[in-house]
């Protein structure tokens, strides 16, 4: 399953409400918060679900982006031919 | 270790590299920690765009299993974008090129390395001088140096050129004619200090996404930085614009004449910087005075210039006003809208003196820089110079001190490389149509998709002798005569060059699947077969191999045996021998073991007192650049008038070979995607990234599809005076052309776009122009 984290800059004062947001979807779990900043780490069973999460992320009120910083898929890769 | 802990061990590792990024200067922790079941973490350019982001890649049972940012890389700070997420994944696609294949009686069949080898050898021989490589900006530095090497040196053929002419080549251009030596002066550190950003038609949130957030990041700290975005068509880089400036396509070259006729009309120039560091000449190359100057720039009032590009008074007006405030730090960015253009080089001649006349330059946040579209454009296209008409170092093939400088560097027979420049890309594929050149190399790019005009310049070639080497099967593999499988990135070792003067080292992590075999290998062994055969160009003033790889202690190595060059660093025994020819023009690249070290230098890189490298930030810049004097404060050291100044051009607008008419009434222009680099070659391998972009489009005003009843999905067929392809329409989608224009990328083989292009090009810097066209467009 690939595992994925990201950095989510936001616009100040929306921390709050992006956290439960993000927090909603599956397979995502907030790792940090911290003004301005927020910590989101994925699981999910395939990587065609990330992009479609950072997609749904990256157009929630307050964003203002989404940087990958990490991705681990190697479960998948070494099943590949 | 559990399936569960290890899991839980991955989960943590994410987070923490996560905070890390957030934490600045956090270093990178983490990816040195070595996980168990021998997951290991190495550092890596980004295979893809020029930005050269700095990636830690993950690799398990000799596989690419992750990638991570790197956090030690000033170029990323730990971030990547969507394409680094799979840039482990293209090396993995089902259809990998692992055998020679040769073509025979119209089939190609599998054939073995040494068969591969030999025919090549031998049809070089044939006619070597009009014997042609086309290359590519994703060529590593040691590829483009071995194939500048092999081509101009042992075949004393200049009919070298990349596929980087087609993106940056009036960048280079630019450079040279405004300060006398190519590449940017300023750097990314410029980004997170500039209170203004203007880019001239690029749309960076998704072609150059982790520069465009380091600004979009310094917004979420409460920073204010103003963005204009300047262009053709309406992006995801506009959604983040305070101001959208539409203007008609090719005018660009107007609206730039117009600011600087609004800073020299209200004497808002910087004078000090123009007295002291610039001079002026008109378009033919003549001196002018300042006054000079002002008479040229008559033609260009807002109003008239309004009157031709579509943008209002008040917005010209705000432009130079970002250039006339002399505490506003300004940045300009531009890459493909400016530089694939039939008067680039203007273009870029005309960004900077907007830069020179508001003395924007050389102070932390205010430069011009252009971006690049490939991972090593600037360092192998524009340093090793693999282009038509140079030599390593910033050298000419047409001087002779130069081609002196390089025969004695090679030990090269005097005479061996030719003074006659080799053809450029448009017109190499001219002349290969023609017959009058007899064959062609291809490596590491894909011209059967992305050469303009392809019924022209590539169809009638199929007839010539085309060896291709590649990961993937491509449209350009479908017409050879040999195809040669590569290794891919770190399935060998390598070096890049990104925008900002850094040359970046990797080392090979995996190996190639099946018979595949790196670039540098493939040229080495033909060269050493046309040796073996009797091709005197292949001896050297010894009579040994011009090609010849030697050791540290210079004895020569086998390294056109696999074995031996498999069990051998050749990458650093080439980097070494190319580096002394970069001092010529001060652009001195570190040694190739200080690299191992660090996430990439930027040149000049010269070592301080103590022995330590030192990379430059700021070229021409006093207290930054190593070549500086001391007092000059600025300095343009490689002035083509030896007065250390950098040139003002008076470039005029003029129209573009091609405008929408009756017949043709649709401006076209043509591009990338997000999801898609370049041809699609590596990431139409990665199922995510099909599936989110399966096929190419025609993007249509929704003024224009009412027009022509046309609605989103409507199959349309995109004419012009040279082909068609037919396309699914997309009305008012991510990307929205201004009313009369359509935008159509060509990332897709099968819905090729270059069947519709002009192949006109800048008369100085042989790039074509793949913006602008006239098309019609007809519902199906």
């Amino acid at each position: 399953m690939p595992i994925s984290s990201l950095v989510i800059r936001t616009d100040a004062g929306c921390e709050e409400s992006l956290v439960q947001a993000i927090g909603a979807i599956e397979g995502v779990t907030v790792g940090a918060v911290k003004p301005g900043a927020i910590v989101m780490v994925t699981e999910t069973k395939s990587r065609r679900e990330d992009p479609a999460i950072w997609e749904r992320v990256s157009v929630l009120p307050g964003v203002l982006s989404i940087g990958l910083t990490y991705c681990n898929y190697e479960d998948i890769l070494e099943g590949e031919p | 270790m559990s399936t569960r802990s290890r899991r839980e061990f991955i989960l943590e590792s994410a987070k923490l590299a996560a905070l890390a990024c957030l934490a600045q200067g956090a270093g990178r922790g983490v990816a040195d920690a070595q996980l168990p079941d021998g997951l290991q973490w190495h550092k890596a350019p980004c295979r893809f765009c020029g930005t050269g982001c700095g990636v830690l890649v993950g690799v398990r049972n000799g596989r690419v299993v992750g990638v991570q940012g790197d956090r030690d890389c000033s170029v990323n700070k730990g971030l990547l974008c969507a394409k680094g997420y799979h840039a482990g994944a293209v090396l993995y696609g089902g259809d990998r090129l692992t055998r020679p294949l040769i073509r025979r009686n119209g089939e190609l069949e599998p054939a073995t390395w040494d068969e591969a080898v030999d025919v090549i050898a031998r049809r070089i021989m044939e006619d070597p001088s009009r014997f042609s490589i086309y290359g590519s900006g994703q060529w590593t530095i040691p590829e483009g140096y071995t194939a500048m090497k092999f081509f101009k040196g042992g075949c004393s053929s200049n009919h070298l050129d990349p596929n980087a002419r087609l993106c940056m080549a009036s960048a280079v251009v630019g450079f040279l004619t405004t300060f006398g030596v190519d590449e940017p002066s300023g750097c990314y550190d410029d980004f997170d200090v500039c209170d203004t950003v203007i880019t001239w038609g690029n749309n960076w949130a998704e072609m150059h996404p982790v520069l465009f957030s380091r600004i979009i990041d310094r917004r979420g700290r409460g920073e204010t930085v103003e963005y204009i975005d300047l262009s053709t068509r309406r992006t995801r880089s506009t959604e983040a614009a305070d101001q959208h400036m539409v203007f008609v396509p090719h005018t660009d070259l107007a609206i730039a004449n117009c600011l600087a006729h609004e800073l020299l009309a209200a004497g808002t120039y910087d004078q000090d910087f123009v007295a002291n560091h610039v001079r002026f000449k008109a378009n033919d190359g003549a001196d002018i005075s300042v006054d000079g100057y002002k008479a040229f720039l008559d033609d260009y009032t807002p109003e008239k210039v309004s009157e031709l590009s579509g943008l209002s008074v008040a917005q010209l007006k705000h432009l130079a006003d970002v250039f006339a405030d002399p505490d506003r730090k300004v940045l300009s960015l531009w890459c493909m809208g400016m530089n694939q253009h039939t008067r680039g080089t203007w273009i870029n001649n005309l960004v900077y003196n907007l830069h020179l006349l508001s003395g924007k330059f050389g102070k932390p946040g205010s430069t011009a820089f252009s971006l690049t579209g490939q991972p090593s454009a600037c360092g192998t296209c524009r340093e090793v110079g693999t282009l038509a008409h140079a030599l390593p170092g910033g050298r000419l093939v047409a001087n002779e001190e130069h081609r002196k400088e390089v025969e004695d560097h090679w030990n090269a027979k005097p005479g061996a490389i030719s003074a006659q420049p080799g053809l450029h890309a448009v017109a190499l594929f001219k002349a290969l149509t023609a017959g009058d050149i007899t064959g062609m190399w291809v490596q590491v790019t894909n011209p059967a998709q992305t050469m303009p005009n392809l019924h022209a310049n590539v169809d009638g070639a199929t007839d010539r002798f085309l060896v291709v080497s590649d990961i993937y099967p491509t449209v350009t593999t479908q017409i050879a005569d040999v195809v040669l499988p590569s290794a891919l990135w770190v399935e060998k070792n390598g070096l890049f060059g990104n925008s900002e003067r850094r040359t970046q080292q990797w080392f090979k992590l995996v190996a190639p699947p099946g018979g595949a075999r790196d670039d540098v290998w493939q040229m080495l062994a033909v060269a050493r077969r046309m040796y073996d055969l009797g091709f005197e160009g292949m001896r050297d003033r010894d009579g040994n191999f011009l090609m010849s790889i030697k050791d540290d202690d210079g004895n020569a190595i086998e390294a056109w045996k696999w074995d031996v060059y498999n069990s051998v660093n050749v990458d650093r025994l080439i980097f070494e021998d190319y580096r002394p020819l970069t001092l010529k023009k001060h652009k001195d690249v570190a040694p190739y073991d200080e690299l191992t070290k660090v996430a990439g230098l930027r040149w000049p890189v010269v070592q301080g007192e103590s022995g330590e490298w030192v990379e430059t930030r700021r070229r021409f810049v006093e207290g930054e650049d190593p070549y500086v004097e001391e007092g000059k404060g600025i300095q343009f050291y490689m002035a083509q008038a030896g007065d250390d100044r950098a040139i003002v051009w008076a470039r005029p607008y003029e129209p573009p070979p091609e405008l929408p008419d009756e017949e043709y009434p649709f401006w076209l222009a043509t591009g990338r995607v997000l999801e898609h680099w370049h041809t699609g070659t590596m990431t139409g391998r990665v199922k995510e990234l099909a599936r989110a972009m399966p096929h190419a489009y025609v993007e249509v005003h929704g003024n224009d599809a009412r027009t022509l009843g046309l609605k989103d999905g409507d199959r349309v067929r995109v004419i012009s005076r040279r082909g068609e392809v037919e396309l699914p329409a997309v009305v008012d989608g991510r990307g929205v052309p201004q009313p009369g224009s359509v935008f159509v990328p060509f990332f897709d083989e099968r819905l090729l776009v270059n069947r519709v292009t002009l192949d006109e090009f800048c008369p100085m810097s042989k790039q074509p122009d793949y913006k602008k066209c006239a098309v019609r467009l007809e519902k199906v």
